[in-house]
């Protein structure tokens, strides 16, 4: 990570003090914008699905089982 | 019937709950914000306050709510459209004000936590903090460099968001906004006296933060440990070897006044970020009601999934 701002000194100075110092990453290290998509097979969640299915362990079991 | 109000997709802190409620059995449904305008599966009748996910009485057959994150950008395919943006923008407020109408229709009902007090802005938590008791940095929200100045003078001082701040993606690059310090060398650099409103604040000379997850009367406390404490904002540290979580007893009048204040803020969950400063003092940093909790669940034994399941199935009657 280093620290470098992405808007121009005129912007800047339209901007509150933060957007002075912004971190700067490589996108895919930043690990949470996958883990979603990454777990996303759970979207099962979403249904009467749940009042009928009781399996003996959590779901997320399934989930980690099934990378 | 337990309700429960989140995402579609993943969400880190309702699935593993959802994975209990399997366990023991419970009855619940989950609902997104996508049920509102998409499925056709909720149903409203104005005229009786009542709505339907499908064929279930929604008003006649739920007990509690676990509101997590449900409010989100609406996602509607007009790409095209020369006029999407203010399609998109519309719609999407078309959206939030039906589900202030769901809510009050359901407002009866227990929330965990409720959404009506659970959007609480830093400052009024600092404020009603201080009220019950607690210590609290020294902050102000300033658009004059020079009062910045002031202040900078006086204190060891951070920046931070009022709000939230989100990622800014770029292709293969991402920039983020953390708590970071402020000084008289960087307040000099600026050339206009005035600038967007800016918290400040003066920074915590600390020992350790702690993260305290709480429902009901029910705390469960974490200690962060990093070997150099001097750092700006700790999810720099995370996923550090440097970095331990360790589970932790407040002293009875923190707990006390964590209490009072969670019957003033009417927030019955949530995640408190505090620090132990370097006088042996704990201050109060901000309240995070839908804050996620599963590292310091994990790593301190805490279960705090499995705790929540139980909350909601004893309230469910």
């Amino acid at each position: 990570m280093i620290n470098k701002n992405i808007f121009s000194e005129e912007d800047l100075n339209k901007l509150p003090l933060t957007h002075r110092k912004m971190d700067v990453y490589n996108t895919s290290d930043v690990r949470e914008l996958y883990e979603t998509s990454h777990f996303s097979n759970s979207t099962t969640h979403s249904s009467l699905y749940y009042l009928v299915h009781t399996p003996c362990k959590p779901f997320s079991n399934f989930i980690i089982n099934g990378k | 019937m337990i309700l429960i109000l989140s995402y579609t997709e993943y969400e880190q802190c309702t699935d593993p709950v959802i994975d209990w409620l399997l366990y023991f059995n419970a009855k619940f449904i989950k609902l997104t914000i996508e049920d509102l305008y998409k499925n056709n599966n909720v149903k409203f009748d104005i005229n009786r306050d009542k709505v339907f996910y499908k064929d279930i009485d929604l008003v006649d057959n739920v007990n509690v709510i676990f509101y997590r994150r449900f409010v989100k950008n609406i996602n509607i395919d007009l790409e095209n459209h020369k006029f999407c943006k203010q399609l998109q923008s519309e719609l999407q407020y078309e959206v939030e004000y039906l589900t202030k109408y769901f809510f009050y229709i359901l407002k009866d009902k227990l929330w965990v936590p409720n959404p009506m007090n659970s959007d609480i802005d830093k400052l009024t938590a600092l404020s009603i903090a201080k009220e019950c008791g607690l210590k609290t940095p020294n902050t102000i929200i300033t658009q004059s460099k020079k009062e910045a100045e002031e202040f900078v003078n006086k204190y060891d001082s951070i920046i931070k968001p009022i709000h939230f701040s989100g990622y800014y993606i770029s292709q293969e690059t991402t920039y983020g906004i953390f708590t970071n310090s402020i000084t008289l060398t960087d307040l000099a650099k600026i050339e206009t006296p005035f600038f967007f409103p800016t918290l400040l604040q003066n920074k915590i000379c600390k020992n350790f933060e702690i993260r305290i997850f709480f429902i009901g009367d029910l705390f469960y406390p974490t200690a962060i440990i990093v070997e150099d404490s001097n750092y700006d904002d700790v999810k720099r540290n995370y996923g550090m070897a440097n970095i331990n979580w360790i589970p932790y007893t407040l002293p009875n009048d923190i707990k006390e006044k964590l209490i009072k204040f969670s019957n003033l803020t009417k927030i019955n969950t949530g995640s408190i970020d505090m620090m132990k400063d370097k006088s042996g003092d704990f201050v109060f940093i901000e309240i995070n009601p839908v804050g996620q909790f599963i590292a310091p669940s994990s790593r301190c034994n805490y279960n705090v999934e499995k705790i929540i399941s139980e909350f909601l199935i004893k309230n469910d009657k």
